[in-house]
């Protein structure tokens, strides 16, 4: 009896952490892509990167993922979070600096990290086989 | 070096609990695929204690949900003989009256070398002594020996048996028993009197105190001989 209990009660924590991992790490990744696309197009549509909106947008976002980062380091190797930690500090200094192109580049590095992160974690037949 | 002791911390309690419920079976009666189980926990326990990168949940998911499937696995063996053949096989009878069974050895994939090893294993030593030999579902093999061969039993020898009880350990390292001494129809005021009529300065001093159903005491005080009383 004792041990049906502690199974049951593992089960239900198993199931927990996939609905967390399933519903709040997808929510979270899904908002940082969004903010990175939605960037993406203002410096795409702009000659001028180094502009006080992007500068600030791209500080959002940074301070975003670093919040985010505490609770996705729950579920994601922390050395792959890292990568997007960088590309994020590179794109502050590419707006600061004017570099469009680099700018844009680590931009879409950010939302290819989190479409990768989003693949890793979702259910997937790929991720099974 | 705080978060590497706390990691470790977590995951060898983990593993104490994973253990306690999978049961207390030893290695060599472990089933073949337990045993399988008990390295890969072994293995994917060690990933994030090792690598920091790594998310704790990463060890601790897998290890519980193996965890879970062995349980249910447990359950469907316990509820249909059929899946439990299927999962632990049957016993295989590998030597008979007519002698060693040539083709189970082949399909168990052991040599006849194998097989000695096993039976000399049991306590024979020669296939004359053997009537039947069993190859059990944990890789042990069982022997049942010639009549002329078997150990002589109590009822063989015709010797009355006696009443026998497992002695009651009452003082362990100089320190009383409590539930055994309830289990016992004496009481503490008994043993301090016996241990002060063998001269013993205090309890601290005796290193076992065992008694039986039939009043037999065996004692020892700790860097002396042990005695044996009847009271």
């Amino acid at each position: 009896m004792k041990r049906l209990l502690s199974i049951i009660i593992i089960s239900i924590f198993l199931i927990s952490l996939c609905v967390l991992d399933e519903v709040v790490a997808k929510k979270t990744l899904d908002e940082i892509n969004q903010k990175g696309e939605q960037l993406f197009l203002i410096a795409v549509n702009n000659e001028n990167i180094n502009t006080e909106e992007i500068l600030i947008k791209t500080r959002e976002l940074f301070e975003i993922w670093n919040t985010k980062q505490e609770f996705l380091c729950f579920f994601v190797n922390y050395k792959d979070m890292h990568e997007m930690g960088n590309e994020l500090i590179k794109m502050i200094s590419y707006c600061k600096n004017n570099i469009k192109e680099e700018y844009t580049t680590s931009l879409e590095l950010v939302i290819y990290y989190c479409e990768t992160f989003k693949h890793i974690m979702g259910v997937s037949l790929n991720n099974i086989f | 070096m705080i978060t590497l002791i706390c990691r470790v911390f977590i995951i060898y309690i983990l593993i104490l609990f994973v253990f306690r419920l999978m049961g207390k079976r030893q290695l060599g009666q472990m089933q073949p695929f337990e045993l399988v189980l008990t390295l890969i926990i072994a293995d994917l326990a060690t990933i994030p204690m090792a690598e920091m990168s790594v998310p704790i949940l990463n060890g601790i998911v897998p290890l519980l949900t193996l965890v879970v499937f062995h349980f249910v696995l447990t359950i469907l063996t316990q509820l249909s003989p059929k899946f439990a053949n299927f999962i632990s096989g049957k016993p295989v009878i590998v030597v008979d009256s007519n002698g060693i069974i040539y083709s189970a050895l082949c399909k168990l994939n052991i040599t006849i070398d194998d097989l000695f090893e096993a039976i000399r294993g049991a306590g024979y030593f020669s296939f004359t002594e053997v009537q039947y030999a069993i190859m059990e579902t944990n890789g042990k093999v069982s022997v049942m020996p010639k009549p002329e061969f078997a150990p002589a039993t109590k009822q063989d020898l015709k010797i009355k048996e006696l009443d026998d009880s497992l002695p009651l350990t009452i003082i362990s390292d100089g320190q009383y028993m409590e539930e055994n001494l309830k289990m016992s129809d004496k009481n503490k005021a008994f043993f301090e009197k016996l241990i002060q009529d063998e001269k013993i300065k205090s309890i601290k001093k005796v290193l076992i105190l065992t008694i039986t159903k039939q009043g037999e005491i065996f004692l020892q005080e700790k860097d002396k001989p042990c005695k044996t009383l009847q009271v």
